[in-house]
């Protein structure tokens, strides 16, 4: 009897499939690059993810959850130069600072009026001026200048991935447990509908390129979201496999028991931390050609809320890590915080686009131009200039 | 003093019960919520008129409000049952006008916040209008993205709908919920006074009649009509209709003035919809209502017993799958061609639950064979039947039967 794998490998040979399948050829102007986006859902506090410790006003207008060195024990961050330090549970990421890996965007965000999770991440997917002002993403309309395979990691397709370029979705940690008796005898049933076919062809490259499934299982008991990074890092480490993917982080939205040194963002923190050295390392070699952007919808407000964590706000900050960036800054028009320079009187002020970062990174590593990034991928977006020079030459 | 001793020394008493209150309305509108939900899954599982549910979630996601805007997870049940549901064999108009109305859409395009420049509100305060909701009422609803319409058009309808708002009334305490807490209402101090103009026409009647003569006028347009039969043709024959088909479909809708029921059966009586084999493939929702539909009462008992209260293994399910229920990522909501849901991981989530749910009904169902003859008759094709007679076990075959083309595709 034919197994379901040779059955599946003799029709990708005869190229009936390729629709769903993820190797289909990326274009020469790609070639080894890698772009990873990390939506961190929620709102992540930038002000306290990256402390402006030398700001004067900051000790004040950040109140009790401020990060005071002066109070003794050990220090709640490390600083990365005269204004700016790292918060002591991404401690693991300042070799890569040091190295050069990784690049900090600061006083960033969306222009936005409201503050709701909604509008903003649908700013922040949809790439318009105003929320719902596109109805696909930014990043699946950058793939039209850019023809590669992209794939969401989980089952659902986020709005910044959907549009009119043909993307997948795969989770290659393997969370839907299907006995190989069934598939092999699907495999059969699927022979005459090609679509389903593609998919079930696509299903077995991402469990053949993902983790086998004992070694997801238990790297899934050290963190969910580090096993997701690392089999995610081996799936696009593979030559046929993906060349943009978009994972989402959620558990950002710390109202309440936000706490400094610990609590409930320095655990967030401390995951995302370990799970980006987890797929640095399965990236392997492809590493030195691969950008992670991480964003999040909003900051939070400077002074903390009554219950112990932080209200929506507006600029926060953004992390660009990888082997091209050219990193060990903190790339800032920082605003202050002083009373006068809040936004609303209450939130960090927004001084770079999230888009303007978005246009660098595109421009830079997957080379689109400027036409279609101040057009279809960003539209009407001109006035925003790329951020440029976060790349190594 | 540290940190957690000054946070400690400077809590005001009373901070508590704001969370405490928030957090209680939260319960409750996700116990709605899911409420609601259960309600809407039982009716499409057990109906003897399956054509009317499938006609209803048609044009909910025509017209999509989601829960993706929290502040409005308790209204959707609403808006489906009160605006959608009572017009789906109704006029067009008639349905566009009650969608608009609904607290749900206002509140999820932004409409009641909107103020016109010129009314006493906006002439008093430095508020504006918001576009929103007209731009998507022309891009999504009626004269779609080609339908010519220019910015000033989406601006003059915008206008006439400033005051279409929602009366908000403080939270009831515990136990007195209103049916009327949020529901419409038309604020003259805040609509835009004075004629306006919209694809060449003069809409010049006062207060909340002027946007309700325009969104009379924009339903009746050929270009709607071409929009809407579109994608009704999308939807219940091809991902991409004929069209023939659309052109019939269309010269109907014009010729009786959006009589959504004459435009269904001239729908159902056109051959296109019976071409076969069937092309559409199931949505994730549409493939678990078909799997309820098959299991009949079983299927209750083949959803894990983990989750509390009506609906919530639902909402579980629907999550998994990838299509979580009434969550639409964008107004034009889910997409509604088969690249959309043909991706590895959905596929093979689709698969895994049929395998869950296949070992659960194998207490409810003892002839697998019978079963099947019952579910698909004649539909059921020989490498099916073949398929399910070669399988080691019922589990096996009920699992293969739900994972099967024929069943994903409609």
């Amino acid at each position: 009897m034919t197994t379901r794998r040779q059955l599946l490998q003799g029709l990708a040979a005869v190229g009936l499939l390729g629709q769903h399948g993820l190797s289909f050829a990326a274009s020469p102007q790609l070639g080894e690059r890698r772009l990873i986006v990390v939506l961190l859902r929620g709102g992540m506090d930038g002000l306290a993810a990256v402390p402006p410790y030398g700001d004067p006003d900051y000790l004040r207008a950040r109140g009790e959850i401020a990060f005071d060195a002066s109070e003794g024990g050990d220090s709640p961050y490390s600083p990365l130069n005269d204004t700016f330090g790292l918060h002591s549970a991404l401690a693991p990421w300042l070799p890569l600072y040091s190295a050069g890996e990784l690049a900090i965007v600061h006083a960033a965000g969306l222009p936005l009026i409201g503050r709701s999770h909604f509008d903003a991440q649908d700013l922040l997917e949809c790439g318009a001026n105003t929320p719902k002002g596109a109805h696909s993403g930014w990043l699946n309309r950058a793939l039209g200048s850019a023809p590669c395979s992209a794939t969401a990691i989980g089952a659902a397709i986020p709005l910044l991935l959907q549009g009119p370029q043909a993307v997948t979705a795969l989770d290659p940690i393997g969370e839907a447990p299907a006995s190989e008796e069934l598939l092999e005898r699907l495999a059969g049933l699927y022979a005459a509908d090609p679509t389903l076919l593609h998919a079930l062809q696509g299903a077995d490259e991402a469990r053949g390129m993902g983790l086998p499934e004992g070694e997801a299982r238990k790297l899934k008991a050290k963190g969910v979201d580090r096993a997701r990074f690392i089999a995610t890092g081996s799936l696009l480490a593979k030559a046929e496999g993906p060349r943009v993917a978009v994972i989402e982080v959620g558990g950002w939205d710390t109202h309440a028991g936000q706490g400094v040194r610990k609590g409930r963002l320095a655990r967030q923190l401390s995951a995302l931390a370990d799970a980006t050295l987890g797929l640095r390392e399965a990236m392997g070699p492809v590493w030195s050609q691969t950008v992670v952007v991480m964003a999040t919808e909003f900051g939070r407000m400077v002074k903390g809320n009554g219950t112990g964590g932080t209200d929506h706000g507006t600029a926060g900050a953004a992390f660009v890590l990888g082997g091209p960036v050219k990193g060990g800054r903190v790339l800032a028009d920082w605003p202050g915080l002083s009373a006068s320079r809040l936004a609303d009187g209450r939130d960090l002020a927004l001084t770079t686009d999230l888009r303007a970062l978005f246009k660098g990174l595109l421009h830079e590593h997957l080379a689109i131009d400027r036409k279609a990034l101040d057009q279809q991928i960003f539209p009407d977006s001109a006035a925003i200039k790329p951020l440029t020079g976060l790349l190594r030459a | 003093m540290k940190a957690a001793e000054r946070r400690e020394a400077e809590k005001v008493p009373d901070d508590g019960s704001k969370a405490e209150s928030r957090k209680a309305a939260r319960q409750l509108a996700r116990a709605v919520f899911e409420s609601e939900l259960a309600l809407r899954v039982e009716a499409a599982v057990a109906t003897d008129q399956p054509f009317v549910e499938r006609l209803v979630r048609f044009w909910s996601n025509h017209f999509t409000v989601s829960k993706q805007q929290s502040n409005i997870a308790h209204l959707i049940g609403a808006f489906e049952r009160e605006a959608i549901r009572p017009h789906v064999a109704g006029r067009f108009e008639d349905l566009l006008l009650a969608v608009v109305r609904h607290p749900a859409m206002l509140m999820y395009l932004d409409n009641h916040q909107s103020v016109g420049p010129a009314s006493k509100v906006g002439i008093e305060c430095e508020v504006g209008m918001n576009e929103n909701l007209a731009r998507e009422i022309l891009e999504l609803h009626t004269l779609g993205v080609n339908g010519g319409y220019t910015q000033a058009d989406i601006i003059a309808l915008a206008q006439m709908l400033t005051g279409w708002g929602v009366l908000l009334r403080p939270a009831p305490t515990a136990g007195e919920a209103r049916p009327d807490d949020t529901a419409y209402r038309f604020a003259g101090a805040r609509h835009q006074p004075g004629p306006q103009r919209l694809l060449g026409r003069d809409f010049d009647a006062k207060d909340a009649r002027q946007a309700e003569d325009a969104l009379r006028f924009v339903a009746r347009q050929p270009a709607t009509a071409r929009f809407v039969c579109g994608k009704l043709a999308r939807h219940f024959v091809a991902d991409t209709p004929s069209a023939k088909l659309v052109d019939a479909l269309s010269a109907v809708f014009v010729e009786s003035g959006g009589d959504l029921r004459r435009v269904v059966a001239a729908l159902l009586a056109h051959p296109e919809s019976w071409a076969s084999p069937p092309s559409k493939l199931r949505t994730p929702e549409e493939w678990l209502i078909a799997v309820g539909r098959a299991l009949g009462p079983a299927f209750n008992n083949t959803q894990s017993g983990r989750f509390e209260g009506p609906g919530a293994a639902w909402v579980y399910a629907q999550d998994w799958i990838g299509q979580p229920a009434f969550n639409a990522p964008s107004p034009a909501g889910w997409p509604d061609t088969q690249e959309a849901w043909s991706s590895p991981e959905q596929l093979l989530r689709r698969i895994s639950m049929a395998e869950q749910i296949g070992r659960r009904a194998t207490r409810y169902i003892t002839d697998v064979n019978a079963w099947l003859a019952g579910v698909l008759g004649a539909a059921a094709p020989a490498v099916l039947t073949e398929a399910v007679a070669g399988a080691p076990n019922a589990a096996v075959a009920i699992a293969l039967v739900f994972s099967s083309p024929t069943f994903l595709r409609r």
